[in-house]
């Protein structure tokens, strides 16, 4: 498995660059990520239903839209994303979700996982996640609060608008949960960024796995798809 | 002409149903295999579902925004120059979840199934079933396509016989891929099959990933550690009392064993390709047995710099931490030795598994008393002396016999002559 700890924070690009290693790179990857503020939806949602539009607008939160499933969510610079990418006929997606409980246990937090794989510390939720299937190619990414501003969460997740009965087009609608930040619930206090260098450190110790950065040939093609795509108010906005 | 009804596939585990949310393709259309057909959500899972043949879309039954159970057929597909028709994909895709026990040998069945234009390239070519089993399959589910057959036809003609299929992606540095540990799926009633956890997994694979990395021996000597037993007894309840924690022998083993660990920089390393990396660090991990069954190797750090209280301390620390799940990771990393003290459990030597990228592992016996031959100028008399056993298991990639014995018998020497 190769591990990029990629030290881009355009929303766009990160988005591009997970479909650009999904569908260039063979084997399997771990991406860890951040984005300036940011809410996310997923591919079959409704935007205008999921974010408060004025609220980013006026806070320049940038609205994107991923290629996974599942609801909306806010990034920011006290969030973390893991990405991770393999081949899988019949991926169970729990393992993931498993291995980032180990990564939470080694900070000495005791997280539970419901069904849907969201991940909560005393009910408060912590983490969510969604996959995509390309063929063979699958690709599961979460969120982890860690210290996030969660006033800016909760006032841009929350749309007054909701789609009419008489549409007929299926959205996915976004389950609410009250959230909180695993940073305050840890006993000793941490930086985010050594928090990336243990989990990153900890996968290096596992035999086959090596650091990736992003080579010239590869960012040039990530933009391309951003710059085509994920930019774009044709896929953001997509009704 | 034979039809294929095309069904909505089990996308992952526990998901049993999808909604249609775009159809990339319409009746009439003409495709190929592994052509994007549409597109499915779930609540979290968006995925493109690719097409396992070629033909013709004959008729779509699900519009957009229809939410399908998994097995259900969604389409037709007239296959161009079938002669084979497909009743037995009824069986691939639309099988009901197979029983857990069994999960292993129905998806052995599945593997086993040949598109149609798979077996007609095949039977053109004088390829038998036998040899298809060969080839390994890059398409949907692990299947064959057409042009893993034509690569594996152009190999035999060149007289080529390894069946590789051609990686047409950027090829990144992946760690082979493990056997799978569950390939015995034979099992007779009354059997317990248990699902590894997830440390239970990892433990697997790295004692796994060790044997294939580094050549292991394994050598022994007996140690006379009466000397200090009686340290031991002389100290302990002083120590009980000053410190809070009880006085055990192991403190004294991984002092005995840093000390040797500086004269021999070898053991305190690691290979890394062509090149011996001679840490400067001395980080002694330990070997604690978990109340689940799994193990973990805690680390003391800079344990040379330690003395016998302070590494008291931190084995007691450590050891409770493990044991109610509770260790950092930086307390479980940075290791460049490792000791496990099977001794607890009565046993005299073993050969122990080398913790990767460490390269060497002293194994700790059960102190005993026994009949031993002592020297004295006035002759030889047999005598009771406390004896124990060091098992050192080494990468004999970087340290021959000469160290390695050295080695454990100067860990030896220290215990043996030990007085504080």
């Amino acid at each position: 498995m190769v591990c990029i700890d990629n030290p881009y924070t355009d929303a766009y690009f990160n988005l591009a660059a997970e479909e650009y290693l999904l569908e260039h790179f063979s084997g399997d990857v771990f991406m860890l990520w951040q984005n300036e503020s940011s809410v996310i939806v997923g591919k079959n949602q409704n935007v205008q239903a999921e974010v408060n539009l004025d609220f980013a607008r006026e806070h320049h939160i940038k609205v994107a839209r991923r290629h996974t499933g599942g609801g909306a969510v806010y990034h920011d610079a006290g969030n973390l994303n893991l990405t991770f990418i393999e081949t899988d006929d019949r991926p169970d997606f729990g393992k993931y979700t498993k291995r980032i409980l180990t990564m939470l246990s080694v900070l000495g937090i005791q997280a539970q996982a419901d069904e849907r794989n969201s991940i909560y510390i005393d009910g408060l939720k912590i983490s969510g996640c969604a996959q995509f299937i390309r063929k063979n190619r699958i690709l599961f990414h979460a969120t982890l609060l860690f210290s996030s501003d969660l006033s800016n969460l909760n006032a841009t997740l929350n749309s007054l608008y909701t789609v009419p009965e008489t549409e007929t087009k299926h959205y996915v609608k976004s389950v609410k949960s009250p959230v909180t930040n695993i940073l305050d619930h840890l006993t000793e206090p941490l930086q985010l960024n050594d928090f990336k260098r243990m989990i990153l450190t900890d996968l290096l110790g596992n035999a086959g796995n090596s650091m990736y950065a992003f080579s010239r040939e590869d960012t040039t093609a990530i933009n391309r798809l951003k710059t085509e795509k994920y930019v774009t108010n044709n896929w953001n906005f997509q009704a | 002409m034979s039809i294929f009804e095309l069904k909505m596939p089990k996308l992952a585990e526990s998901i049993t149903e999808g909604t249609i949310v775009r159809w990339s393709v319409k009746v009439g259309d003409t495709i190929v295999e592994d052509d994007i057909l549409f597109e499915v959500t779930t609540a979290k899972v968006n995925a493109e579902v690719p097409s396992p043949v070629a033909g013709t879309i004959q008729k779509i039954f699900f519009q957009e925004g229809e939410t399908v159970e998994v097995g259900t057929v969604v389409a037709l597909v007239d296959m161009e120059g079938g002669e084979h028709t497909v009743e037995a994909e009824s069986t691939v895709v639309a099988a009901p979840e197979p029983p857990k026990a069994v999960a292993a040998p129905a998806l052995k069945e599945e593997a086993k199934w040949y598109s149609p234009a798979v077996l007609h390239t095949a039977k053109e070519a004088g390829i038998s079933t036998a040899e298809l089993e060969t080839i390994a399959g890059t398409g949907y589910l692990g299947r064959l396509s057409k042009k893993d057959v034509s690569n594996f036809i152009s190999q035999k003609k060149n007289g080529g016989s390894a069946p590789v299929a051609a990686p047409s992606k950027k090829l990144l540095p992946v760690h082979p891929p493990l056997p799978n540990f569950s390939t015995s799926t034979e099992s007779a009633a009354g059997d317990v099959i248990v699902e590894m956890d997830p440390v239970a997994r990892i433990i697997a694979d790295r004692m796994l990933q060790s044997k294939q990395t580094s050549p292991h021996v394994t050598t022994v000597v007996e140690v006379d550690v009466t000397k200090l037993v009686y340290w031991r007894i002389r100290h302990k309840a002083e120590f009980l009392q000053q410190e809070g924690i009880g006085l055990n022998y192991l403190p004294a083993i991984v002092e005995a064993t840093t000390k040797a660990l500086k004269e021999f920089p070898k053991v305190n390393a690691s290979v890394e390709g062509t090149r011996f990396i001679l840490k400067k660090q001395i980080n002694v991990g330990i070997a604690v047995a978990l109340d689940d069954g799994n193990l973990i190797v805690p680390v003391i750090q800079n344990a040379d710099k330690l003395s016998i209280s302070g590494l008291a301390h931190s084995i007691d620390t450590l050891a409770n931490k493990a044991r109610s799940n509770k260790l950092k990771l930086e307390e479980i990393q940075g290791g460049t030795f490792t000791i496990t003290n099977f001794g607890t459990f009565r046993n005299l030597f073993g050969t122990p598994i080398i913790n990767q990228p460490e390269v060497a592992i002293l194994g700790v016996g059960y102190i005993e008393k026994k009949p031993s031959v002592i020297e004295t100028p006035e002759g030889d008399v047999i005598a009771i002396r406390h004896k124990m056993y060091l098992s050192l298991s080494y990468d004999h990639r970087i340290i021959n016999g000469a160290v390695g014995g050295a080695f454990v018998k100067r860990i030896a020497d220290y215990l043996e002559n030990w007085e504080k």
